[in-house]
C-alpha cells in the first residue's frame, strides 16, 4: 500500500501545531517562574539578578511567539528582554510594569486554551 | 543543499527544520550548542552548504562559532546566516565582522528565511570565482599570477583583517539595519592613492598584499571604535561606524599614513602610495533612502574630495554605483 504524500504546507502546519503545543507548555512554566521572581523582588530580593532571569525567559518567548502566531506576546517579550538588559536597579518600575503586562498577555493565551 | 542549524532552543530548531523542509531544503542537521556543532563539522564527510546560527547561546556563542567556521579552509565562503531576536547592534556588528553573510531576525518567517538562504547561496556562488582567485593568489604566489589577476574594479574580499568583511556582506548588513540603527550609522570612504600604478605594474599577488596591508593599517587605527570595513574595488575602501564616534578625517588620514610608512609601504620605489580619508556621511532619522545608499553617499563624498586623483579609466557610473542605484530603485 502506498502512503499518502503530504503537501509542504500540511507538513509545515503540522510542525507549527506541534511546536505551538511545546511552546505553550513551556510558556506556562515560564509564567510561573517569572511570577515567583517578581514575588521575591517584592520581598526584598536583589532586583538585578532577578530581572536578568526574567530577561532570559522573555528572550526565549520573543524568539518563537511571533512565528507561532502570538505577535503581541512576542512584542511584549522583546520589550521585556530589552528593558531587562538595560535595567537601572534604582528605576525598575518601568520594567516591572511591562513584565506584568507580559504575564497578563501570557495568562490570557493560556486561559483560552484551557477553555 | 546540506544545512546545519544551531540553536539552544529546541522549539526554534523544530520550526527551522519544518520551515526549511516545506521549501524544499530536506537535508537539515541540527545542533543544540556551538560545541556540538563543532563536533558535527569536524566529523562530517561532506562540508555543509549553509549554516544557520543563533547568536545568544550558553557556552560558546554564535559569533565565536561563526569565527570558528570561517577559519576552516573549506568553509571560508559558505553562507552563514545569523538568526537572532537581538536587535542589539553590537552583536550584529560582531557577527558580520566574524564573517556572517546575512542575518534574519526572530521571529522568522519561513518564506523569508528560505528566500534568504537561496539568495545567500547565489551570492556566494558568484563570489566563489573571485574568492578562488584570491585563494589561488595566496597559494600559488607568482607562478600563475597573470592568469589569476583580478580586475582593478573588483571588490576583492580581503581575508584575515579584523573588522573587514566582503562588499556584498556590507550591503546585507546595511539593508538589515532598522531605521533607528541606520540613523545611528555613519560611513566614510578611503582611497588608496597610487594603487592603480601598483596594480598595473606589479603582480596580482603583490597588488592583493598591498591591499591587505593597507586594510590592516586602517583597521589598526580604528581599533578603539566599533567599525566595519570593506574593500569596494578601484582603490576604495568603505568604513561604517557609529555616528557618535565620528573621527576627524584629517587625524585618521595622518595616523593611517604614518602606519603605512612604518610598515614600509608608503613611497615604494615604483610608486607613491597614500591614503585619503573622505568626509563622514550619515542619514537623517526621516531619510527615505535605501540603507545601502549610505555607501554611495560616502563614495561620492570621497570622490568630491579626491577629484584630482580620479582614476581616468574607471567609469564608475557604469559599474558599482549604477548597481547600487539599481538596487535602490
Amino acid at each position: 500500500m502506498q502512503g499518502i504524500e503530504q503537501k509542504p504546507e500540511e507538513v509545515l502546519n503540522k510542525a507549527l501545531d506541534k511546536a505551538r503545543q511545546k511552546f505553550l507548555v513551556r510558556l506556562h512554566h515560564q509564567v510561573i517562574e517569572i511570577d515567583r521572581i517578581l514575588d521575591q523582588i517584592e520581598k526584598g530580593a536583589p532586583i538585578g539578578p532577578g530581572l536578568s532571569e526574567v530577561g532570559r525567559n522573555a528572550h526565549k518567548v520573543a524568539g518563537v511567539a511571533g512565528t507561532l502566531g502570538y505577535a503581541k506576546l512576542g512584542e511584549l517579550a522583546l520589550a521585556v528582554d530589552s528593558e531587562c538588559q538595560t535595567i537601572d536597579a534604582g528605576n525598575s518600575n518601568a520594567a516591572i510594569m511591562i513584565i506584568e503586562e507580559l504575564i497578563e498577555c501570557a495568562d490570557a493565551i493560556l486561559r483560552d486554551i484551557k477553555m | 543543499m546540506n544545512i546545519l542549524a544551531i540553536d539552544d532552543d529546541e522549539i526554534i530548531l523544530d520550526l527551522l527544520v519544518a520551515s526549511l523542509k516545506s521549501f524544499g531544503f530536506s537535508e537539515v542537521t541540527t545542533a543544540r550548542s556551538a560545541e556540538q556543532a563543532i563536533e558535527i563539522i569536524s566529523n562530517c564527510k561532506n562540508p555543509f552548504d549553509c549554516f544557520l546560527l543563533d547568536i545568544q547561546m550558553p557556552g560558546m556563542n554564535g559569533v565565536e562559532l561563526c569565527r570558528y567556521i570561517r577559519n576552516q579552509q573549506e568553509l571560508k565562503v559558505t553562507p552563514i546566516l545569523m538568526i537572532t531576536s537581538l536587535s542589539d547592534r553590537t552583536h550584529i556588528n560582531q557577527a558580520f565582522a566574524a564573517g556572517a553573510t546575512d542575518y534574519v531576525t526572530k521571529p522568522f518567517d519561513a518564506l523569508e528565511l528560505s528566500t534568504r538562504i537561496r539568495l545567500a547561496a547565489q551570492l556566494v556562488g558568484e563570489q566563489k570565482s573571485l574568492a578562488n582567485q584570491t585563494f589561488a593568489l595566496q597559494a600559488l604566489e607568482a607562478q600563475f599570477d597573470d592568469a589569476t589577476k583580478f580586475d582593478y574594479v573588483d571588490a576583492v574580499k580581503i581575508e584575515d583583517v579584523p573588522g573587514m568583511i566582503g562588499f556584498v556582506e556590507l550591503e546585507n548588513y546595511l539593508l538589515q539595519l532598522s531605521r533607528l540603527n541606520m540613523f545611528r550609522t555613519a560611513a566614510f570612504g578611503l582611497k588608496l592613492i597610487g594603487f592603480r600604478e601598483v596594480y598595473s605594474t606589479c603582480s596580482a599577488t603583490v597588488s592583493y598584499r598591498v591591499l591587505a596591508d593597507v586594510a590592516d593599517a586602517i583597521a589598526a587605527n580604528l581599533k578603539h571604535s566599533e567599525f566595519i570595513l570593506s574593500y569596494c574595488g578601484a582603490s576604495e575602501f568603505i568604513c561604517v561606524n557609529n555616528r557618535l564616534n565620528i573621527l576627524r578625517s584629517d587625524e585618521l588620514e595622518h595616523a593611517i599614513n604614518n602606519s603605512l610608512e612604518e610598515m614600509g609601504i608608503l613611497g615604494t620605489s615604483s610608486s607613491y602610495l597614500s591614503v585619503v580619508v573622505g568626509p563622514t556621511v550619515s542619514n537623517s532619522l526621516f531619510s527615505v533612502d535605501r540603507p545601502n545608499m549610505l555607501i554611495m553617499k560616502a563614495l561620492e563624498a570621497l570622490e568630491s574630495q579626491t577629484g584630482n586623483w580620479r582614476d581616468p579609466d574607471v567609469n564608475r557610473p557604469k559599474t558599482r554605483l549604477a548597481k547600487l542605484n539599481q538596487s535602490a530603485n
